[in-house]
C-alpha cells in the first residue's frame, strides 16, 4: 500500500518489455495513480516541464537520445523536488549506486523488482523529499535572517570546542574571513580581560545549574585591537542528564548606546554635583495646570531643606511665599507661557520657612519632535551677595549725601574767600574795605574751610567702619 | 526805563564783594543790599513802584526767608512782572535747576563769588540788555 491512494508516477523507459512490467507492478500496488510513459529523454524533459508534476519519476540509465551521468543530472535538475527512482541492469549497479550522490533518491534493480519493494522505494522517496524540503526551507530562512540580523550569531559546541559564528564577526568586527579560527579558543582570547572573569563565572552558573537562558554584556576585541560593548543573548542546550553540549547565541553591538549611556552619565554627574540647586518639572499634559516636580538635585535638598521625596510630585509653589516679588513670579509665568528661557531673582521659602535670595534661570526642554515637554530651574542663592550689594548701596547712598550736603558747605567759605582775593588783588575797588580786614576774613573763611572738610573726612571714616 | 539790582544774601563778604562787582561792572549805580529774603519782599512790597525793573541777585540758602520762599512769596503779587532773578549759590545741582523751572522770573544761575566778567555776562544777558 503506497502512503497516498492518488499518485502521479512518470516512467522514463525505452525498452517496451521493462516499461511493460513496471507499469504492471505500479498498477498493483496502486490502481488509482495516473502513470504516465515515456520512451525518450526529450518526451520527459516535455512533461516535467509541464505545471502539473509528478510524485515520482522512474529513470531507465540509457536512453536513445541520453544516457549515463549527463542524463540523471538533467533529469535531476528537472524534477527538482521530486524524487527520482533509478532503474538499472546488474551490468549498472556501480552506476547505479553513484547515481545517489548525483541527487537520485534511490536505485532498483530491474531484475529484482517485486511490488512490495516498488511500494516502499515510492514511499520512501517522497518522504525523504519531503524532509529534505523542508530541511532545506529552514535552511534558507537561518540564512535570511542571519544576512537581515545584525548582531553576530554563534554556534558553541561544547563537546568538540568547536565555534561557529556568522558574518556578523567579519561585518561587526571586521575579522577576515582567513583570520576567524573556529575554536572557542579562539573566541574567548577576544574577550576584554577585565570582562573575562565576569563571563566565565555566568557561564558556569548556567552551566552548573542547566539553566538554558544566558545573556551578559561585556566587551569583545575587533580585528583592529578596539573593544566593542556587545549584548550577548545565548541559548544553552542540555542533554537528558542536564549536561551542557551546544550553545547558541546571538550578540549585539551596542558600543554607540553604551557610549550614549557613558556620556549620559557624565551629564548627569554634572547635575549631581552641580553646587547651584537644580530642579526639572515635567510639562503638564492637561493646559492650565501646574507642572510637578520630577527631579532635585543634591544641592536643592542642602539649599531647601527638602529631600527629594518632598518634592517630587510638587510644584515650584512650595518655594514662594507672601515676601516673594509678584512682579517677578509675573514675569516667569508670561515667559514659560511663552516657552521662553528666563531669569528672575526672588524671595524663597525653605523647608523651615527661612528666606533666601534666589537668583533662578528657567528653560524650557524640547524632545526630538519639537515638543516641549520639561522646564529646568537652575537657582542660586545670592542671598549674601544680596545682603553685601544692599549694604554697599546703602553705603553708596549715605556717602553720596555727605559729598552732596558737603559740597555745599565748602563752596561758601571757598566762594567768600575767592571773592575777598579778588577785591585784594584790585586795588581800586579795596579802597572801601581795609587791607586788614579782608584778611582777616579770608583767614576765617580759610579756618572755617578747614573745619568743614576734617567733618566730612570723619563722617566718611565713620561710614567706611559701618560697612 | 530803569533797573535797580537787588543783592540778597546772609553771608556779609559776599554781600559787599557782590556790591563791588555791580558797582565796578555798571550793572547798577547804586544797588540795594538785603540780609535775607524777607527785609527784600518788605522792600518791594512798600517801594515796588519806584522802579520800573528789579534785577534780583538771589541766594537760596538763607535764615528767616530762603530764596525759593522768596520766590514763592511774590507769585502773584502786582510788582512780579517787574522781576527778573538771577539764583546766586555757592553751588549748583540738578534739583535746583529743575526746581527753578516753576518760576518763570529765573533767568540764569551762577555761582558765588561774582566778579566783573559774571557781572558783565548778566548784563548781556538779552532780557537785562533791553532794559539798561
Amino acid at each position: 500500500m503506497l502512503s497516498q491512494e492518488k499518485i502521479r508516477l512518470l516512467v522514463i523507459e525505452d525498452n517496451q518489455g521493462d516499461a511493460f512490467l513496471i507499469r504492471e507492478y505500479l498498477e498493483e500496488i496502486s490502481p488509482e495513480s495516473e502513470i504516465v510513459m515515456v520512451e525518450t529523454f526529450a518526451k520527459a524533459k516535455v512533461q516535467l516541464l509541464l505545471p502539473t508534476k509528478f510524485d515520482s519519476i522512474f529513470l531507465d540509465l540509457s536512453l536513445p537520445d541520453n544516457s549515463g551521468e549527463q542524463l540523471v543530472k538533467e533529469v535531476v535538475e528537472l524534477a527538482m523536488w521530486t524524487p527520482v527512482i533509478v532503474l538499472t541492469g546488474y551490468s549498472d549497479q556501480t552506476f547505479g549506486i553513484k547515481t545517489l550522490s548525483l541527487g537520485v533518491s534511490d536505485y532498483l534493480l530491474k531484475d529484482e523488482l517485486t511490488a512490495p519493494q516498488l511500494t516502499k522505494s515510492i514511499n520512501y522517496s517522497i518522504e525523504r523529499k519531503r524532509i529534505e524540503r523542508k530541511l532545506k526551507k529552514s535552511n534558507e530562512r537561518y540564512e535570511i535572517l542571519s544576512q537581515a540580523t545584525s548582531d553576530t550569531i554563534w554556534d558553541w559546541d561544547i563537546l568538540t570546542g568547536s565555534f561557529y559564528s556568522n558574518h556578523g564577526i567579519t561585518r561587526v568586527f571586521g575579522y577576515a574571513e582567513d583570520k576567524i579560527e573556529n575554536t572557542e579558543k579562539w573566541w574567548h582570547s577576544k574577550i576584554h580581560p577585565d570582562d573575562y572573569e565576569n563571563l566565565a563565572s555566568s557561564l558556569a552558573t548556567n552551566f552548573e545549574d542547566g539553566i538554558s537562558l544566558f545573556q551578559l554584556e561585556y566587551r569583545f576585541r575587533c580585528a583592529d585591537d578596539t573593544y566593542k560593548y556587545v549584548f550577548d543573548r545565548a541559548y544553552l542546550i542540555l542533554d537528558a542528564d542536564k549536561r551542557p553540549i551546544r550553545m547558541i547565541g546571538a550578540m549585539q553591538d551596542i558600543t554607540a548606546k553604551k557610549q550614549e549611556e557613558d556620556k549620559l552619565r557624565l551629564l548627569e554627574s554634572v547635575i549631581t554635583n552641580a553646587t547651584d540647586a537644580i530642579l526639572i518639572t515635567e510639562v503638564a499634559k492637561v493646559p492650565e495646570t501646574e507642572h510637578k516636580i520630577v527631579f532635585a538635585n543634591e544641592a536643592f535638598t542642602k539649599i531647601t531643606g527638602y529631600s527629594r521625596e518632598e518634592v517630587i510630585g510638587k510644584t515650584t509653589a512650595i518655594l514662594t511665599g507672601p515676601n516673594s516679588d509678584i512682579n517677578e513670579l509675573n514675569k516667569l509665568s508670561e515667559a514659560q507661557a511663552n516657552w521662553e528661557t528666563c531669569n528672575v531673582v526672588l524671595v524663597n521659602y525653605k523647608k523651615n520657612g527661612d528666606t533666601f535670595w534666589g537668583s533662578i534661570s528657567v528653560a524650557p526642554v524640547a524632545d526630538k519632535k519639537g515638543g516641549f515637554t520639561h522646564w529646568i530651574y537652575i537657582q542660586r542663592d545670592v542671598t549674601d551677595r544680596r545682603i553685601h550689594l544692599q549694604s554697599i548701596e546703602e553705603q553708596n547712598k549715605r556717602l553720596k549725601e555727605i559729598a552732596w550736603t558737603q559740597s555745599h558747605l565748602v563752596r561758601a567759605p571757598l566762594a567768600r574767600i575767592m571773592g575777598l582775593v579778588s577785591i585784594l588783588k584790585d586795588q581800586e575797588l579795596s579802597e572801601d574795605f581795609s587791607k586788614e580786614e579782608i584778611i582777616d576774613n579770608i583767614a576765617t573763611s580759610a579756618d572755617e574751610l578747614d573745619e568743614i572738610i576734617r567733618n566730612i573726612v570723619q563722617k566718611t571714616e565713620l561710614i567706611k567702619n559701618q560697612v | 526805563m530803569s533797573l535797580k539790582v537787588l543783592i540778597v544774601d546772609d553771608d556779609r563778604m559776599i554781600k559787599l564783594v557782590h556790591k563791588m562787582m555791580v558797582l565796578k561792572s555798571g550793572l547798577c549805580t547804586e544797588p540795594l543790599v538785603f540780609d535775607e529774603g524777607k527785609s527784600a519782599y518788605d522792600f518791594l512790597v512798600s517801594q515796588h513802584a519806584d522802579f520800573d525793573n528789579y534785577l534780583v541777585l538771589l541766594d537760596i540758602n538763607m535764615p528767616i526767608m530762603n530764596g525759593w520762599e522768596f520766590l514763592d512769596a511774590i507769585q502773584g503779587k502786582e510788582f512780579e512782572k517787574k522781576l527778573i532773578v538771577v539764583m546766586v549759590t555757592s553751588s549748583v545741582d540738578t534739583g535746583d535747576r529743575n526746581k527753578a523751572k516753576e518760576y518763570p522770573q529765573i533767568i540764569d544761575f551762577l555761582e558765588k563769588p561774582l566778579k566783573v566778567d559774571a557781572c558783565n555776562y548778566i548784563k548781556n544777558l538779552p532780557s537785562i540788555a533791553s532794559l539798561l
